[in-house]
């Protein structure tokens, strides 16, 4: 048998996994969506819990530093068990019950952590910002929310989004996370496709494959990521 | 010991809130032999991502171009994938192929789910400590090292005795972080059957059914360790100071 026929042929791996690419690639899918989903709510909701960290009294900024310090301790999978077990498959509203799938739980699961390093990525950018710059605005009679929106925020978004993108990244790969509850996600597809298959030789393909396809999705996204750090590096460190 | 073992085993008769591995010796020294797996799982894959990493460092400054690129290309793949898709993929996939992680012959696995779980998180987390090196090398300044010139060093005393030392303490707050991750990491190793914390704290639940109670206890023993690790990171970093670097 020649090279080309072993690697590519009627009997080798890739001619057996092909078919089951569409497959794969719904499984994929399903990833994104959990990661832009749980990125959404995470960006919210860290911004909310990043302003409070930077509240002046301490009744506000003590307890939102604890939580977010919480957050980002609390390993990814541990509340991924945490959310799955603990919310109901369905929730009653009104007379009828709404279904409340797992995916949708895996959501919420990533988006938890989210919050915690989101709001540490508030809370630098904004302490980057000199405070001379709150002061200067201060001293040109701007009120606070003028001096967020104008001053400040245009600063400070520029180190706030590498730091993002990359976030980005790391929850896209944590989808894979979702797996271990049984989401039908491409790892999940993958391991269905093996166990139809039964044929030993396809378990590596088959699971390079899904790494291949998770790096060429996050590659180029952390490169862009990288690319905005490099142009926005300010001379100020 | 008996008088905690008494009052969680009153807490479950007054209230329900079964914590059994409080009251239950069989449980408790089960549970109590998890979370020693999962600290013996960060503490292999720490010194496994340093050599990982310091490998890294070496390959990179190497002569031969395909090497560096090699290196480059390695760096790049484990930072960009799932570390469960990476471990997956060692331990079903090379493990099954190369018969690492099966009966072979009637004879046991040559490597253990445990040693793939090193061999993974190493993986994976070395090329992070590779990058984290690399910024640190960067970091040191260039007068410095004219320094280090001027008054007589060689290459290698300069890396040894300037360049590296500089370079690990600008590194350690990243290393620390890294160190965190890895610790985070390890509740992955679940997805084996690597009887660590999170494994067995899903054996006693499915036995008792006591799943809130038992997640709360996995919680409480992650925010445990990280909370020691970054004691003892930030202890480092004061008994390594140089003053007049940063803060």
């Amino acid at each position: 048998m020649s090279v080309v026929e072993s690697w590519f042929g009627p009997a080798s791996a890739f001619a057996v996994l092909l078919p089951w690419f569409p497959m794969v690639l719904k499984g994929f899918g399903l990833n994104l969506l959990i990661s832009a989903l749980s990125m959404g709510i995470g960006i919210a909701g860290g911004i909310l819990l990043g302003a409070a960290q930077m509240a002046k009294t301490r009744w506000i900024s003590w307890p939102a530093r604890q939580l977010t310090l919480f957050l980002r301790n609390s390993p990814w999978l541990v509340i991924m068990f945490y959310v799955m077990f603990l919310l109901p498959f369905e929730v009653k509203v009104g007379r009828s019950y709404l279904e409340f799938p797992d995916w949708i739980k895996a959501v919420l699961a990533l988006a938890i952590p989210v919050c915690g390093y989101m709001s540490e990525i508030v809370r630098g950018g904004l302490r980057s910002v000199p405070t001379t710059q709150w002061e200067a605005a201060a001293s040109l009679a701007y009120g606070p929310l003028r001096t967020l929106s104008s001053i400040i925020l245009p600063q400070a978004i520029r180190l706030m989004i590498p730091p993002t993108v990359n976030l980005y990244c790391s929850v896209a790969m944590a989808t894979s996370l979702a797996n271990i509850v049984g989401v039908q996600e491409v790892m999940t597809v993958t391991q269905t496709i093996l166990s139809t298959e039964t044929r030993p030789g396809l378990i590596l393909p088959a699971y390079g494959m899904t790494l291949l396809l998770f790096f060429a999705y996050i590659f180029p996204i952390s490169l862009v990521s990288r690319g905005l750090e490099r142009r926005w590096a300010t001379g100020t460190r | 010991m008996a008088l905690i073992a008494s009052w969680f085993e009153g807490l479950y008769q007054a209230t329900g809130w079964n914590f059994s591995v409080f009251y239950n010796p069989w449980e408790a020294g089960k549970y109590a032999h998890g979370v020693l797996i999962a600290i013996q799982l960060a503490l292999w894959a720490l010194v496994g991502s340093l050599v990982v990493g310091l490998a890294c460092v070496v390959g990179r400054t190497s002569p031969l171009a395909p090497l560096r690129w090699l290196v480059a290309a390695y760096i790049e793949f484990f930072r960009n994938t799932p570390g469960l898709a990476q471990l997956y993929f060692l331990f079903f996939g090379i493990g099954s192929y190369f018969g690492l992680s099966t009966y072979v012959n009637g004879q046991p696995p040559v490597l253990s789910p445990f040693q793939f779980v090193v061999i993974a998180l190493s993986l994976q987390y070395g090329a992070f400590v590779a990058e984290i090196l690399r910024a640190g090398i960067e970091a040191v300044p260039r007068t410095t090292l004219e320094a280090a010139q001027a008054l007589g060093y060689g290459r290698l005393a300069t890396l040894r005795h300037v360049t590296l030392p500089l370079a690990f303490r600008v590194s350690l707050p990243a290393l620390g972080n890294n160190m965190a991750q890895i610790i985070k990491g390890t509740a992955m190793a679940y997805a084996i059957a690597v009887p660590e914390a999170l494994y067995v704290a899903h054996e006693i639940w499915t036995e008792h059914f006591n799943v809130v109670e038992m997640m709360n206890v996995v919680l409480a023993t992650y925010l445990g360790l990280m909370g020691i690790f970054t004691l003892f990171v930030k202890g480092l970093e004061r008994w390594l100071h140089v003053p007049g670097m940063g803060r």
